[in-house]
C-alpha cells in the first residue's frame, strides 16, 4: 500500500542528491591558456642577490607585517604560501599570497621572485563564492618594494 | 504497481537539476566535461638531468598557466596549485627522478574537490611544461 509513496520519496531523495552534486566544468575552464606577458611581468621582480634564504625571510617579514600567516613553505623550492582570513557577515574571505623564488641571471647570481595574489570567499555553508586574481599593479609593486627595503637593497625591477 | 509517483519524483528532481544547469548556462558557462569519482593520474617522462630545476620549471609553468601555488614539497616532488580566477580547477603535479637523466611528471586534476577525467588540463600542462624545459636558444 505504501510502496508507491516510499518509491516516490526514494526517487526524489536520490535525484536531489544527484542534483546537488558539483556541476560539470564548462569547457572554457579546461582550456588552459598562458597569462599575458604584462601579467607575468607584474607578478615578477628580479633581485640582485643569490641569497634566496634571506630573500624568503624578507618576504615572510613583509607578509607578517600585513597580517598574513604562513600556510606552506619549502625552502629548497623557494616557495611560500600565506593567507590572511577575515569574516564579513556570514561570508568568510581569504587573501592568499603564493611566492616562488628561483635562481636567475646567467650564473644564477640573481633571484626572480614571483608573487600571485588571490581573493577567495565562502558562504556560511562552506561553498566557494569567489575566486579571483588580484590585478592591482600597486599591490604587487608595493610588496616587491617592501621586500627590497627589508633586504636593504633595491630590487632591479620587473623581469 | 502504479509508477506515477516514481515518475513524478524523477521529473521533479530532473527539473531541479536542470534549473541549476540553466543558471550555469545563463552565467556564460555551458556544461561539458564529466567529473568522475576515480582518481586519474596521467604520467609522462621528460629528459631532465636536474630534478630541482625540473620542479622549479613545473612551478613556473603552473604560474604561467594562471595557477596559484597552494603547496610545494621538493622532497616528495609534489606541487599543488589551483586556478587563480573563477573556476575551482586544481592540479596536483608530481615531479620525481626516474633515472639520472629522466624525470617522471604525473598530474591529477580535480574540480571543486571531485576528481576530473577530462584530459585537456593535463595535456595543456604537459605541452607548456615540455616547452619550458626545452626553451628555444636565445638569438644574439
Amino acid at each position: 500500500m505504501h510502496q508507491p509513496r516510499l518509491l516516490s520519496f526514494a526517487s526524489i531523495a536520490a535525484s536531489l542528491l544527484l542534483g546537488c552534486a558539483a556541476l560539470p566544468p564548462p569547457p572554457a575552464a579546461l582550456a588552459l591558456a598562458p597569462i599575458s606577458p604584462d601579467e607575468r611581468a607584474q607578478q615578477t621582480r628580479l633581485y640582485e642577490t643569490d641569497d634566496r634564504a634571506a630573500l624568503l625571510g624578507a618576504c615572510i617579514a613583509v607578509l607578517r607585517r600585513h597580517g598574513f600567516a604562513a600556510e606552506d613553505q619549502d625552502a629548497e623550492l623557494g616557495v611560500i604560501v600565506a593567507a590572511k582570513d577575515a569574516t564579513d557577515g556570514r561570508e568568510r574571505t581569504r587573501l592568499r599570497a603564493s611566492i616562488a623564488a628561483a635562481p636567475a641571471g646567467e650564473f644564477g647570481l640573481e633571484t626572480s621572485l614571483r608573487l600571485t595574489l588571490q581573493r577567495l570567499a565562502w558562504n556560511a555553508r562552506g561553498r566557494e563564492t569567489k575566486r579571483e586574481a588580484v590585478r592591482e599593479a600597486s599591490e604587487y609593486a608595493g610588496f616587491f618594494d617592501e621586500v627590497a627595503r627589508e633586504l636593504g637593497a633595491p630590487g632591479a625591477g620587473p623581469e | 504497481m502504479n509508477a506515477a509517483p516514481f515518475v513524478a519524483g524523477c521529473a521533479l528532481a530532473l527539473a531541479l537539476g536542470g534549473a541549476a544547469r540553466a543558471d550555469s548556462a545563463a552565467a556564460g558557462s555551458p556544461p561539458a566535461a564529466e567529473t568522475t569519482p576515480a582518481s586519474l593520474a596521467v604520467a609522462r617522462d621528460f629528459p631532465a638531468p636536474d630534478l630541482l630545476h625540473a620542479q622549479r620549471v613545473a612551478i613556473a609553468t603552473l604560474q604561467d598557466l594562471g595557477f596559484a601555488l597552494e603547496s610545494a614539497d621538493a622532497e616528495r616532488g609534489v606541487l599543488i596549485a589551483s586556478l587563480l580566477d573563477t573556476h575551482p580547477l586544481r592540479l596536483a603535479v608530481s615531479i620525481t627522478a626516474k633515472d639520472d637523466t629522466t624525470i617522471s611528471a604525473s598530474v591529477t586534476t580535480d574540480w571543486a574537490g571531485a576528481s576530473l577525467a577530462s584530459p585537456e588540463p593535463v595535456a595543456a600542462f604537459f605541452s607548456a611544461y615540455e616547452a619550458a624545459l626545452n626553451p628555444p636558444p636565445e638569438l644574439d
